[in-house]
């Protein structure tokens, strides 16, 4: 179903153009129609892929309330495995024992939730919410910082500050003539005396706990039916706290499944959005200065310079990348170009970003997403036929 | 448990249907639903011919329901339950062809899937083994018991 208008962009806000054709197009009829209708028309593709976690799709001819159906679902109903209870032992480092559980449970963990059954289903054997190893994943975190890893470290600095001969000047300022150059010079040496310093074996020795120190200990059949699996936290390199020489960690934290709408640590994204794609058209054409001006100072990589044929002048600008508009309205500010440039919003093309934490891939998640929806709708259909049924 | 663990509450009523008069027009109560299938299934009511008016609400941010109401043209001779049904029933073929672009488009998303549906059989069949083994435990037991009852006999 094509959109039945556009948005057109103004200084302030945006206005909708109704486009009288494309609603008479547009007439309701079956469903059936609907669907011959939707299956012509949708369109997907990936318009970039900046990393392995982020994806860009770019939907075409689909309502948004579908698009943001997804969204909603991307954000708080796809289940992760999060940590959620906290068995603390020992905890003597400075930072609170209620703040490193909340730290904890903000880990990802890298776990199909697909193979953990939710807290509330029972097994026939135990009692519904009570942990079994078929409903919960077990870590434990024991971390001592010793006076031998600070005497190791100490070690460790003398034979480095021995080796290196350009460590004389601790810190000492140079003076120099020239105001500018002198200030120059005081950031750079002060970054110098910054390096010289860690270098110093009077610098506290301080352990750091990174979330790859966390074990996963395999309870019951576990260690049988996950033997081929990888069961870890997704970043190995979170600092979760840092322990001075006689502080010790001694905790066991229990990870379970549950979804972003119960807390924000179970969502799988760590930002799904959409923003509707953007039109642009050059209703004058655009010359020399002003081009120039346009390409690289109002809407940067949306117009690019190409010779121009128009006799007496040297460039021109053409659109080339109307995804990179970030409706700045910039170009406004010059009457001229304000004139010459029409921006219309259209109101079914969209532009899906999904940034995946590193649970799932963000394809996969989307798919996940979109078999969450066929649930719904077989739920609203169920609960509708037992209610005909009575 | 512990005391301060707080569970997600669900809605007192799953569903409802409210009014009276001709089947055509009604309104549905549909609790632990919100915008997500609530705007999606208004816009898919929106483009059936059969039906006059459809609109969402929801009452309460607080609160985990949502009012459909949907009113059927006169001579069209659906129910609102019907078209309601249809909606969804509708939203749930849209998804199976979005569903299949994707993978087309995406062929990561097969992948998973396919293998996902390798590691549940997998698990299943290793929950029966683990039944099975159980069980044979529980004949071992009531053999020793009726033993126990012959030896207090004597």
């Amino acid at each position: 179903m094509v959109a039945t208008g556009v948005y057109e962009v103004q200084e302030s806000g945006l206005q909708w153009k109704h486009n009288i054709q494309q609603q008479r197009e547009n007439e309701p009829g079956t469903p059936q129609e609907f669907l011959d209708n939707f299956s012509q028309n949708f369109e997907m593709r990936v318009l970039e892929r900046p990393s392995e976690d982020h994806l860009i799709l770019e939907f075409n001819h689909v309502d948004v309330s579908f698009v943001n159906a997804l969204r909603r679902i991307l954000l708080s109903e796809i289940p992760t495995v999060a940590i959620e209870m906290v068995y603390m032992w020992i905890n003597t480092g400075i930072i609170h024992d209620e703040v490193l559980c909340h730290r904890l449970g903000l880990i990802p963990i890298y776990f199909d939730p697909r193979r953990l059954q939710s807290m509330e289903e029972t097994d026939g054997t135990a009692e519904a919410g009570a942990p079994t190893d078929r409903n919960t994943i077990v870590f434990r975190l024991n971390i001592k910082c010793t006076a031998e890893d600070a005497q190791e470290d100490k070690k460790k600095h003398q034979k480095s500050a021995a080796a290196d001969d350009d460590s004389d000047d601790e810190g000492v300022v140079p003076k120099s003539a020239h105001p500018a150059l002198e200030e120059a010079t005081t950031a750079a040496a002060r970054a110098k005396a910054k390096e010289n310093s860690k270098k110093i074996p009077k610098r506290p020795y301080t352990k750091h706990v990174y979330s790859g120190d966390m074990e996963w200990v395999p309870q019951g059949d576990q260690a049988k039916r996950l033997e081929d699996t990888d069961v870890r936290v997704v970043h190995d390199d979170i600092l979760i706290c840092k322990l001075r020489p006689g502080q010790e960690i001694e905790l066991e934290a229990h990870a379970r499944k549950g979804t972003g709408k119960d807390h924000a640590k179970f969502s799988p994204v760590a930002t799904a959005s959409y923003r509707l794609c953007t039109e642009i058209t050059l209703l004058e054409p655009v010359y020399d200065e002003l081009a120039e001006e346009l390409v690289h100072l109002y809407e940067p990589g949306v117009f690019e310079l190409v010779p121009s044929d128009e006799p007496g002048t040297r460039v021109e600008a053409k659109v080339c990348n109307p995804y990179a508009c970030t409706m700045s309205r910039n170009y406004m500010r010059n009457p001229q170009l304000a004139k010459a440039i029409k921006m219309v919003r259209i109101p079914d093309r969209f532009i899906f970003s999904i940034e995946s934490v590193g649970h799932y891939k963000p394809a996969v998640l989307l798919g996940q997403a979109l078999n969450i929806l066929q649930g719904k709708c077989r739920r609203v259909q169920d609960l509708a036929d037992q209610a005909m049924g009575r | 448990m512990s005391v301060n663990e707080v569970k997600l509450k669900k809605a007192p009523i799953s569903f409802q249907v409210k009014g009276t008069g001709p089947a055509t027009s009604r309104t549905f109560v549909i609790g632990d639903e919100d915008h997500t299938i609530g705007n999606s299934a208004r816009h898919i009511l929106m483009q059936d011919a059969r039906v006059a008016f459809a609109g969402y609400s929801v009452p309460h941010p607080s609160e985990p329901i949502m009012h459909v109401r949907i009113q059927c043209k006169a001579d069209s001779g659906c129910t609102a339950m019907d078209a309601l049904k249809d909606s969804c029933q509708t939203l749930h073929s849209q998804c199976d062809i979005v569903l299949q672009r994707l993978e087309e488009l995406l062929p990561e998303v097969k992948e998973d899937r396919l293998q996902m549906e390798k590691i549940i059989l997998k698990d299943n069949e290793f929950f029966e083994e683990q039944e099975e083994e159980e069980e044979d435990d529980e004949e071992i037991l009531e053999d020793q018991d009726e033993d126990a009852d012959v030896y207090m006999e004597e």
